[in-house]
């Protein structure tokens, strides 16, 4: 058979036969145009299908992980097992900010609450567990209920976007899902870490301002947090941070508004692990100004103000990383920032206050596997 | 088939072995073996064989393993 190419001003042949032109050409261009958008429909349920399985999988084992650390040596483990289901369902209405005037306390007192319901559970249906135990029993119980909720909403979605054929709801899922994976993956590695009570990289702040704390007196200050008093160049350094070796961030806000009532200091530096950009080095260490802190806005909130009426400068020194990294054992280039981080505190505190004046160090961060 | 349309993570996971780095408080000679349960910066184990000061847990970190 001959096959002729003529490309000409709108008119594409293959061959010289038209029916043949016509089969080959034109009827995949009509059916491309009639049914494209229901192919890639098609394409993109089949794929997101795919990533649900696998998050349906990840959740189970994270699940079942959990089951097998918090029932380890117990004798009654359906019952463990029902109150840990009744668990991953749990859920936190956020307050009403209509008239946001006051919603930090109210989001406050409800983030409080929950905390507090948590722990008081975990002591009532473990009541011989020391505290490093009962706060990896609390630990491990977060990651799974975090799977389980991520797990739901992408489903959710998925079902909703399959049951209307909705393209758009499917093409969107599908974009966000590379970076759910990513999270999904991150809360994978974080539960063996948790479990095992090692440092994860979010402990950098912890590990900085603890190592700093050693061989000084600790005090409680606010719930899971505590301070000591020391000296650096003749400053008095009041060093925060949370109260290890369990896995908790305590309470930096309400510690620092006390501590900043009480003593008056000149200067508030804060340490942090920080999100890395794609191309920036893990474990690089910056210098900034304004509160270094994460979570939900309630601490953030509070050291702020307290700095601001007090006219207290804030400054910053973060250690980079991803979320993976962050809430998975710590990495060898964050654990090595330690000497880099305590440079330029000592550089910082020379440069920017007097002998006698006073300075407080808040470390940010889960402190597993950290002691002070 | 389907296709990854929209991107897909990296799949390429790094496996990293944890490592636990022992210091003496005052001589600083580290030493560095692999993580037991039950190890946690900043504990302190042991004395100092060269020293007799404390030899305290200074670093946890995981690292990749190269192969050569």
């Amino acid at each position: 058979m001959d096959l002729i190419f003529i490309i000409g001003a709108g008119n594409a042949q293959i061959t010289s036969n038209p029916i043949i032109n016509l089969a080959i050409v034109y009827l995949p261009l009509a059916l491309l145009i009639l049914y494209g958008q229901k192919l890639q429909t098609w394409l993109i349920t089949n794929d997101l299908s795919k990533t649900v399985g696998r998050l349906k999988e990840m959740k189970d084992k994270s699940r079942q992980e959990t089951i097998d650390h918090i029932t380890e040596g117990l004798d009654n483990k359906e019952e463990t097992i029902k109150r840990l289901d009744s668990f991953l369902e749990y859920f936190t209405i956020m307050p009403v900010d209509l008239d946001p005037a006051g919603v930090v306390n109210k989001l406050d007192h409800i983030m409080t609450s929950r905390d507090m319901r948590m722990k008081s559970e975990i002591k009532q249906l473990f009541p011989d567990l020391d505290e490093l135990k009962a706060n990896s029993v609390e630990n491990v119980i977060e990651i799974a209920t975090s799977f389980n909720f991520v797990y739901k909403i992408v489903r959710h979605f998925y079902l909703v976007g399959k049951k209307t054929n909705n393209f758009i709801i499917l093409a969107q899922l599908q974009m966000i899902i590379p970076f759910l994976m990513l999270q999904a993956d991150a809360l994978t590695q974080a539960m063996t870490t948790f479990k095992k009570n090692q440092p994860v990289g979010d402990a950098i702040g912890p590990m900085v301002v603890g190592k700093l704390m050693l061989e000084h007196e600790k005090h409680d200050i606010a719930v899971d947090t505590v301070y000591a008093e020391s000296d650096i160049s003749g400053r008095k350094v009041i060093l925060v941070t949370a109260k290890g070796p369990a896995g908790t961030v305590g309470q930096p806000g309400n510690a620092v508004q006390e501590l900043i009532q009480k003593e008056n200091p000149s200067l508030l530096i804060m340490i942090d692990a920080a999100l890395r950009l794609e191309g920036e080095k893990t474990g690089e260490v910056a210098e900034g100004i304004g509160a270094a802190i994460g979570g939900i806005g309630v601490d953030k909130f509070k050291i702020e103000e307290a700095a601001t009426n007090n006219n207290i400068p804030v400054y910053a020194i973060v250690v980079k990383q991803t979320i993976v990294e962050a809430i998975s054992i710590m990495t060898k280039d964050i654990a090595e920032s330690v000497d880099s981080v305590h440079d330029i505190i000592h550089r910082i505190i020379d440069e920017r206050t007097k002998p006698n004046d006073k300075v407080i160090i808040v470390g940010v961060g889960n402190t597993i596997g950290v002691i002070q | 088939m389907s296709l990854p349309i929209m991107g897909a993570p990296d799949k390429k996971r790094k496996k990293l072995t944890v490592y636990t780095i022992e210091e003496c408080i005052d001589c600083k000679k580290p030493t560095k073996r692999e993580f037991k349960d039950g190890d946690l910066v900043h504990k302190i184990l042991a004395k100092c064989k060269d020293c007799d000061n404390n030899i305290m847990i200074s670093l946890i970190y995981g690292e990749e393993i190269k192969k050569n």
